[in-house]
């Protein structure tokens, strides 16, 4: 037994020897003989390019029909050049001619290209035995090319891919309402049912969806992003319903919707994020929902049964209009209600006018302990009533342990000499930290940490800096003390401040508290 | 088969021609496959390792050794006194120095470290490949992979022609 063993050892050892004097007959690196995990693996480390490369090597690699596991087509993966490069000199239609000329021979070239990796893998014209893990076209395309789309769509179900991307909103050159008859109208009866049983996840945008009557949902779609997608209330709410495994939604830019009440309960729904909808209101019942964002104008959001969601971000577009008197009728400054009864911890950027109406028709939040406030200030306010409104908060509020607030960059309010008293209102018992940022004198917010001192029973910690660092105009994004670091604040008249908040807040009653940066 | 030394469990691991290897526990589960095995608690004696020879065996060994987490009484002491990026900066050069091996060795390390399933190695064998997809022209990927340019001049031709935007 053991002189045999050892015999094989020598034999192994032998043809190792071999190799390492590579002499050619002995097989090198046979890449395709690999396992097909481990060759998958290395293909989806490769660019598609490398990959189509390797395809071509020889006849026989040509006719493993090896693929990159991942087929993303963008402009980049061909290195497609889509700047138009106007001619000044021309006149403006004729400049226009022209970058229409551009865009269709870029379209083209694009069209072409994913051809060119797709054509040897079709088996048939509408099967193949490549599989993949993601399909996506991300390039600008329109209803002219639905016969390309429709072929694509046919061969992202073939391939069995479990992530599907139609996006077309690169380059987008008509928006609104009078721009439908420029998206491709989806076939999305095709991902219906057994065929696209293998979809867990789907992006579409820039097409038109409508769906026929014979839609029975997508059986395994977990994950479904919406992009600038024309579509009826009516038919989303059908879309989201007959999903039934859907757990993370993320809609944007769709019209028209003007509400979303969907009464059936959604009951494998996670995350929710709702983002330029022109969502007016919206109502769901999605007892697993934990995670919620909605970046709208005026909307009246209930999720009153979502029992375990834990975190929402509230997002209005209204802060960055101007309050005049025009406007003040029209639109109401602020959502009727925000039904969240079981949220956890809340980010919310608002502008002052809506902080003061915040509380009018509010449940409470009787659950939440981490609240984040980005403020915008787009004028600096006549009196410090808002305040009061964020003292209505943190009323409505009275479990909250946490408080973030952070006023935006756009803040225009010099020191100036003059007395700061504490608002009124009752003592807030479980307040334990308190970080401001952004902090000036804008009118009220001395006054509002006058109160939190001496009112929050609880208080360990508050920490003032006098840099901004909330980009309330132009970012999505929600500042938080967790991005500290990450972001450049914003140092305008930060010395006079400094000076002001050690003026107001820096006295020796509160030094064992307050931390001015 | 299994013994204890020191407090720390050993297991025996046999490659198809014969030979054993014994190795601490924690070692042999840098190998998610051998893992699996110990949790289901199919590892009572020695582990047969199929398709790997014990040259590959004992060289997927010395890196699941160098590679296991440095934990217990002297792990603690070398974490002591050994800041991680330097650490993980002699980790670097020491892997680069085991990849030092020919093309057949590195092949059969990738089809070791898949069947396994040791990410690290896996991935340290398979990116001398990738890089070289990555970086090189036709003609050195076909010798790299020992592949033979078994087409017709015009074959060739149309498949450039077809795939144009690969090759620019």
């Amino acid at each position: 037994m053991e002189k045999q063993s050892s015999q094989e050892l020598s034999i192994e050892n032998k043809s190792a020897g071999f190799s390492r004097v590579e002499k050619p007959k002995v097989a090198e690196i046979q890449l395709q003989l690999l396992p097909y995990d481990v060759l998958r693996d290395i293909l989806s480390r490769l660019s598609i390019k490398d990959v189509v490369r390797m395809s071509t090597l020889s006849g026989e690699w040509r006719q493993q029909r090896i693929c990159h596991p991942d087929l993303v087509f963008t402009k980049d993966t061909f290195g497609i050049s889509t700047d138009p490069d106007p001619d000044f000199t021309k006149t403006i239609d004729a400049i226009i001619r022209d970058t229409d000329t551009k865009r269709a021979s870029w379209t083209a070239e694009f069209i072409v290209n994913v051809d060119s990796v797709l054509r040897p893998l079709w088996s048939t014209s509408t099967t193949t035995t490549t599989t993949l893990d993601k399909f996506a076209i991300e390039f600008g395309l329109r209803r002219k090319h639905k016969y390309h789309i429709d072929r694509w769509v046919n061969f992202s179900i073939a391939s069995r891919a479990k992530y599907i991307a139609f996006d077309f909103t690169f380059d987008i050159d008509c928006a609104g309402p009078g721009c439908d008859q420029y998206k491709d109208v989806f076939p999305l009866c095709k991902l219906s049912g057994p065929s696209g049983s293998c979809v867990t996840s789907l992006v579409l945008g820039y097409v038109w969806l409508k769906l026929p009557p014979s839609f029975c949902g997508i059986t395994n779609l977990r994950k479904l992003t919406l992009k600038t997608v024309s579509i009826s209330g009516g038919d989303l709410q059908r879309l989201l319903l007959s999903c039934a495994l859907l757990e993370h939604i993320d809609i944007e830019w769709c019209s028209p919707l003007s509400s979303l009440r969907i009464g059936q309960e959604l009951c494998r729904l996670q995350y929710l994020r709702v983002r330029r909808s022109e969502l007016e209101m919206l109502e769901l019942h999605a007892p697993n929902l934990t995670k919620f964002e909605f970046d709208e104008d005026l909307a009246q959001i209930v999720l009153s049964d979502c029992l375990r969601l834990s975190e929402a971000t509230f997002v209005s577009n209204m802060r960055t209009q101007e309050f005049n008197d025009y406007d003040f009728d029209d639109l109401a400054f602020t959502f009727t209600e925000l039904a969240l009864p079981h949220v956890q911890k809340l980010f919310l950027l608002l502008n002052l006018d809506q902080v003061l109406r915040f509380g009018e028709n509010q449940t409470s939040f009787i659950n939440l302990r981490h609240l984040n406030m980005n403020l915008e200030i787009g004028w600096d306010p006549y009196d410090d009533s808002w305040a009061i409104g964020f003292i209505h908060l943190l009323q409505l509020s009275p479990l909250l342990e946490e408080l973030e607030l952070h006023v935006g960059r756009d803040r225009f309010c010099p020191p100036t000499m003059r007395m700061v008293t504490a608002v009124q209102g009752p003592l807030h018992h479980h307040l334990k930290r308190v970080h401001m940022s952004g902090f000036c004198d804008v009118l009220g917010l001395a006054e509002l940490a006058l109160y939190i001192l001496g009112n929050a029973t609880a208080l360990e910690r508050m920490v003032v800096d006098p840099v901004a660092y909330a980009e309330t105009l132009h970012t999505d994004d929600i500042y938080s003390v967790s991005k500290a670091g990450s972001i450049e604040g914003d140092h305008y008249h930060v010395d006079q401040n400094r000076m002001f908040a050690e003026q107001i807040l820096g006295s020796e009653e509160f030094r064992h508290i307050v931390t001015i940066l | 088969m299994a013994t204890r030394e020191a407090g720390k469990k050993m297991i025996m691991l046999k490659s198809p021609d014969g030979m054993e290897f014994e190795v601490e526990e924690a070692v042999a589960m840098e190998s998610q496959t051998i893992r699996k095995m110990i949790e289901d608690d199919c590892a009572d004696t020695a582990i047969l390792i199929p398709n790997i020879n014990s040259k590959i065996l004992s060289r997927v060994i010395e890196y699941c050794n160098k590679h296991v987490p440095t934990t217990g009484a002297t792990g603690a002491a070398a974490s002591d006194t050994v800041a991680p990026a330097a650490l993980a900066e002699d980790l670097k050069i020491w892997d680069a120095e085991f990849i030092k091996v020919n093309r057949a060795t590195r092949f059969n390390l990738i089809q070791a470290a898949s069947y396994l399933n040791i990410k690290g190695l896996l991935d340290l064998t398979s990116q001398t490949t990738i890089d070289t997809i990555s970086d090189n022209s036709l003609e050195e990927i076909r010798s790299f992979l020992s592949t033979k340019n078994d087409y017709l001049p015009e074959e060739e031709q149309t498949i450039r022609r077809e795939n144009q935007w690969a090759f620019q």
